[in-house]
C-alpha cells in the first residue's frame, strides 16, 4: 500500500491523492501484493451495473416462495370470503356448525383465503378476539405463505396482528425476515413496546442482536423495565446462556451486555451450536433452529438465496432519489451484521455514486464487522466523489493497512487545503484531510509516531475546523496526553469556536 | 541626497518591505474565520493567472459583501445549524436529512442528482460553494470574469435542476413541472431569486430565497375568497401565485382555514381564549400518518362552506388563513396570511 501511495500525484498540492486502481489491484495491495500498473487519474472511477446484476441474480422466485403474489379477487369473491372469515372466527355456540363449514371452505383455497384475510382484518367492526382466531387458523397454512403474510402485515394498524406476525416469524424458520424486521426497529417506526420487544426477540432467534442495546437502554426506564426483563431472559437463552434466577438482575444484564458487545465487534450473534427456534435452551439431542416449519424450505441454499434476495430488495433502494427508502436500506444494512456484508461489498462497485455512498455510510456504522469490504473500499480512493467517505470508512472498519494509509494522507496534506472540489487541481484537499483524521479517530491506533505527527500539525494550524479534527484523532490515539487535548476541546466548546454539535460529538465519541 | 531625504526613503522602503511581508504572511482566512479583506487579498494574491483556491464561503465576503449578507440572512446559511431543524431531525440522527442540509457542491455531485453529504464546514450549511463551486474547483456563475474569483460562465448555476437536487426530495420541482409555470418559463429563480439592485446600481439575483419564512412572499401564494350566501359563507382558496403546491416542501408545513363567531370586542382575542374552528387543512401528512395529501396544486381552487349561526346577531364571523411551519404550531403562533370579518 505504501508503494501505491507513493506514486506520483497528478496535480499541484496532490500529495494526499491516494487514488487506487481497479478492484483487482486494490485487492492485491490489501493482500500485501504490489503492482506496477499505472494508477488511473482521479475521477476516472468506473463501476459495474451492480443493480442490474442483482436483479438478474434474484429474479428467480420459486413458485412456493413466501412472497409469491396472492391472487387478485374480484369484489364479489372477496366479499364472499370475508363473510366466511367472519363466520369461521365467530365464538357463538349456535354458529359452531357453520363456523366449522366455513373453515373447511377456506382451507380449500388457501391463497384466496389469505388474500381475503387482509380485507377481513381491515374491517373496523371485528372483535380483536376474532382477528386472533383468524390468525391462529392460518398458522397451519404452508410456512412460506404464512411468512409472506407476516411480512406484509408487520405494519398492520392492529397491534395484535403485528405482534402475532412478529412472533410467528420467530417460530418459523425464516431468516429472510431479518431485513424487514430490522427496518421496524428504526426509531419511531414501532411505537408499541410489546411489539418492539417481540421484534428484538425474533431478530435474536434469527441470529441478529441489533436491538439488544435498545432493550438494555430500557432497563433504566421504569415504564419499560417490565417488558425488557422477560425479553432479555429469552434473548440470552437464545444466545445459549440461559438465565438462572440465582444470577439476579445484575447477572442477566451482564450476560446481555456481553452478547451485545460481541455482536457489535463481530456482527455475529453468540449462538449455541444447535440453537432452537423460540429461544428455549437447546435440548441435548440438538434440533431446534435447523428444524424447518411445516412446508418451509428445507434446503439451506434455498433459504440463503431468499435471505440474500430480501437484502437485495432493500439495498436496491440505494438508488432512489427520495431519501427515506435509502435511509431505511442503509439502517437495515448497518444493523444487519455480517449478513449484509456480501451485498454491501458488491454495492461498493456500482457505477452509480448514489449506490456506492449509502453502502459506504452503512459500513461506517457497521464498523469492524465490515472489515471484509476493505479491498472494495480501497478501490474507492480513486473515486473523486467517494474518496473522503472511503478514507473515513477505512479507519472505521479497521482495515489492516488503515493506519499506514490514513497517516500518509494526513502527513502529506497542505496546512490549508482547498475545500471540496474533487477534480480540481489541489484535490483531494480539505474534506479528504478531515475524513482521514476522522478515520484515524475511528481507528483509535495508539502509536507514538502518529501522536507526534498529529501534535505537530495541530500546532501548525490556525483553523478551528482542522483543529477540532486533529483533536479528535489525538484523543482517540493518545494515552498519556489525553488530559491536555480534552482541555483543549473543552476550551473550544467554551469559546464557541467551530460547530458546537460536531465538537460535542467528538467529545462524546473519542474522549 | 540629504540625510532627511535618505531617512525618508529608508523609512518608505522599510514600510514597503514590512507591508509586503505582512501581506504575504496573511492567511486566506482570517484568524477569526472571516475572510474580510484578508479573503479578498488572498483571492487577488493567489489569483493572477491562476484561479484562487477556495477553503470557505467566507472568502466570498470580501468582494460580495451585500450578496454575502443576503445569504447569511437566509435559511440556506443555517441549514445545518438551525435549532428547529436539528430538533425535527433528532439532531440529524435521521441521516437522510443531512445530504441536503450539508451537501457537497451540487455542480460536483451532479445537477439534478441526489446530493452527497459533506464532511466539512458544518457551520456554513448550504453555502456559496454548494451552488457555485464546479468540479474543477472554479466558481461557476451567470457571467465569466478574469477578475477576483475568476468565475466561469455556467448555465447549470441557474437551472431548476440545481434546486431540484435538494428540493425535489419533497417533490416540489415535480409539482412545478406539472404546473403552467413550467410551460410559461417561470422558474424557481423568477420568484425566489428575483433581480435586485445593490450598492452602486449593480444588479444581481436576490440570495435570500424568500419563501415559507417570509410573510409577504407567503401572502402572494394563495387567494382567499369568502362570500356570504344566506345561511352560509362560501369559502374558496386558490393557489394563484405558487408554481408548486401550497404549501409545498417539507411535510411539516400546513395551511389552515379557521373561523370563529365572536362579539366585536373579541376580534383581537387570542385563539387560546376564544378558540377557532378549523374548516380545512392543506398539508401532506407525515409518512405513516393517515389521511390524503391535501396540498393545493398550482392554479387549483378549493371550495368549502361555513354555516352562519342563526343566533349570531350582533356578533362577527371571523375567518383566517393561517400558515404554520409545523402542524403542531398553535393558531395564535401561526402567520396570518389573510383575514375576513362578516357582521351577523
Amino acid at each position: 500500500m505504501l508503494l501505491f501511495l507513493s506514486l506520483p500525484s497528478c496535480g499541484r498540492e496532490e500529495p494526499a491523492d491516494v487514488g487506487a486502481g481497479d478492484g483487482k489491484q486494490a485487492q492485491a495491495q490489501q493482500a500485501g501484493g504490489a503492482t506496477s500498473s499505472p494508477l488511473p487519474a482521479v475521477g476516472t472511477y468506473a463501476g459495474a451495473d451492480v443493480l442490474a446484476r442483482w436483479a438478474e441474480r434474484f429474479a428467480r422466485v420459486p413458485a412456493t416462495a413466501y412472497d409469491a403474489p396472492l391472487p387478485a379477487l374480484d369484489d364479489a369473491r372477496r366479499a364472499e370470503l370475508v363473510d366466511k372469515w367472519a363466520t369461521a372466527t365467530t365464538s357463538s355456540r349456535r354458529m359452531a356448525r357453520y363456523a366449522a363449514e366455513a373453515r373447511d371452505q377456506l382451507m380449500q383455497d388457501r391463497p384466496a383465503a389469505l388474500a381475503a384475510l387482509a380485507a377481513f382484518l381491515e374491517l373496523p367492526s371485528n372483535p380483536p378476539d376474532d382477528e386472533l382466531r383468524a390468525l391462529t387458523m392460518i398458522a397451519d397454512y404452508d410456512a412460506p405463505a404464512v411468512v409472506g403474510f407476516c411480512l406484509r402485515h408487520l405494519t398492520d394498524e392492529n397491534r395484535l396482528v403485528r405482534l402475532w406476525c412478529v412472533r410467528r416469524l420467530g417460530e418459523l424458520d425464516a431468516p429472510h425476515a431479518v431485513p424487514r424486521l430490522l427496518v421496524r426497529i428504526r426509531e419511531f417506526y414501532e411505537e408499541d413496546p410489546e411489539v418492539l420487544a417481540a421484534v428484538f426477540e425474533t431478530l435474536a432467534i434469527h441470529g441478529n442482536l441489533a436491538g439488544l442495546s435498545r432493550l438494555l437502554a430500557w432497563v433504566g426506564d421504569p415504564a419499560w423495565v417490565e417488558r425488557a426483563g422477560p425479553s432479555l431472559i429469552r434473548i440470552v437463552g437464545t444466545c445459549g446462556t440461559p438465565y438462572d434466577e440465582s444470577e439476579g438482575w445484575d447477572g442477566l444484564l451482564a450476560k446481555a451486555r456481553l452478547h451485545e458487545r460481541n455482536w457489535r465487534e463481530t456482527g455475529v450473534a453468540d449462538r449455541p451450536a444447535t440453537a432452537p427456534a423460540g429461544g428455549a435452551p437447546a435440548p441435548e439431542n440438538g434440533g431446534g433452529h435447523e428444524a424447518a416449519g411445516d412446508g418451509a424450505p428445507d434446503d439451506r441454499a434455498e433459504r440463503d438465496y431468499l435471505a440474500q434476495r430480501e437484502w437485495w430488495l432493500l439495498l436496491r433502494d440505494f438508488d432512489e432519489f427520495q431519501l427515506r427508502p435509502v435511509d431505511e436500506a442503509r439502517f437495515a444494512a448497518r444493523e444487519g451484521g455480517v449478513a449484509a456484508v456480501a451485498l454491501l461489498r458488491e454495492a461498493l462497485g456500482d457505477q452509480r455514486v448514489n449506490v456506492r455512498m449509502p453502502a459506504l455510510e452503512a459500513l461506517l456504522e457497521l464498523r469492524r464487522p465490515g472489515k471484509p469490504c476493505a479491498p472494495e473500499v480501497a478501490t474507492l480512493f480513486g473515486d473523486r466523489l467517494c474518496r473522503a467517505t472511503a478514507l473515513n470508512v477505512y479507519g472505521a472498519i479497521g482495515a489492516d493497512d488503515a493506519l499506514e494509509v490514513l497517516t500518509r494522507v494526513v502527513d502529506a496534506a497542505p496546512a490549508t487545503p482547498a475545500t471540496a472540489a474533487p477534480a480540481a487541481p489541489g484535490a483531494p484537499g480539505r474534506e479528504v484531510l478531515i475524513a482521514a483524521l476522522h478515520g484515524l479517530a475511528e481507528l483509535g491506533a495508539a502509536r507514538l509516531d502518529l501522536v507526534d505527527m498529529l501534535a505537530r500539525r495541530l500546532a501548525a494550524t490556525d483553523e478551528d475546523e482542522l483543529h477540532a479534527w486533529y483533536l479528535a484523532a489525538l484523543l482517540a490515539s493518545s494515552r498519556s496526553l489525553r488530559a491536555g487535548y480534552e482541555a483543549d476541546l473543552d476550551k473550544m466548546l467554551a469559546d464557541k469556536r467551530y460547530h458546537e454539535p460536531t465538537l460535542l460529538e467528538i467529545r462524546r465519541k473519542y474522549r | 541626497m540629504s540625510g532627511a531625504v535618505r531617512f525618508a526613503l529608508g523609512l518608505g522602503l522599510a514600510g514597503v518591505i514590512a507591508g509586503v511581508a505582512l501581506w504575504v504572511g496573511k492567511d486566506p482566512v482570517d484568524a477569526d474565520g472571516t475572510a474580510g479583506d484578508g479573503g479578498a487579498a488572498a483571492l487577488t494574491a493567489q489569483g493572477g493567472a491562476q484561479p484562487p483556491v477556495f477553503t470557505s464561503s467566507r472568502q466570498c465576503k470580501g468582494c460580495h459583501a451585500e450578496l454575502y449578507a443576503e445569504w447569511e440572512a437566509s435559511h440556506h446559511a443555517i441549514s445545518y445549524t438551525n435549532p428547529e431543524v436539528r430538533k425535527l431531525s433528532d439532531d440529524f440522527a435521521q441521516k437522510e436529512c443531512r445530504t441536503c442540509h450539508l451537501p457537497v457542491p451540487i455542480l460536483v455531485s451532479g445537477v439534478g442528482q441526489r446530493t452527497i453529504f459533506r464532511q466539512e464546514r458544518p457551520d456554513e450549511g448550504v453555502d456559496c460553494l454548494s451552488c457555485h463551486l464546479d468540479p474543477q474547483g472554479r466558481i461557476a456563475g451567470r457571467h465569466a470574469s478574469d477578475k477576483g474569483c475568476m468565475p466561469v460562465a455556467s448555465a447549470d448555476s441557474v437551472k431548476v435542476e440545481l434546486c431540484e437536487s435538494c428540493h425535489n426530495q419533497h417533490l416540489t420541482t415535480d409539482q412545478w413541472r406539472a404546473s403552467r409555470f413550467a410551460k410559461d418559463g417561470v422558474t424557481c429563480n423568477t420568484c425566489h431569486m428575483p433581480e435586485v439592485e445593490r450598492a452602486g446600481g449593480r444588479k444581481g439575483l436576490d440570495h435570500r430565497w424568500l419563501g415559507a419564512h417570509d410573510l409577504a412572499t407567503l401572502k402572494k401564494g394563495g387567494e382567499l375568497r369568502v362570500e356570504r350566501k344566506d345561511d352560509r359563507l362560501a369559502v374558496e382558496f386558490e393557489n394563484v401565485g405558487c408554481g408548486h403546491n401550497f404549501p409545498t416542501e417539507e411535510r411539516h408545513r400546513a395551511v389552515d382555514i379557521v373561523w370563529r363567531v365572536v362579539a366585536p370586542d373579541g376580534l383581537d382575542k387570542p385563539g387560546a381564549e376564544l378558540a377557532f374552528t378549523r374548516l380545512y387543512r392543506f398539508r401532506q401528512p407525515y409518512r405513516g400518518d393517515p389521511g390524503p395529501n391535501t396540498q393545493l396544486p398550482a392554479g387549483e381552487t378549493w371550495k368549502g362552506e361555513i354555516p352562519v349561526p342563526a343566533d349570531g346577531a350582533g356578533k362577527v364571523l371571523q375567518v383566517r388563513l393561517l400558515y404554520k411551519l409545523t402542524p403542531f404550531v398553535e393558531d395564535d403562533d401561526a402567520s396570518v396570511l389573510d383575514e375576513r370579518r362578516f357582521e351577523l
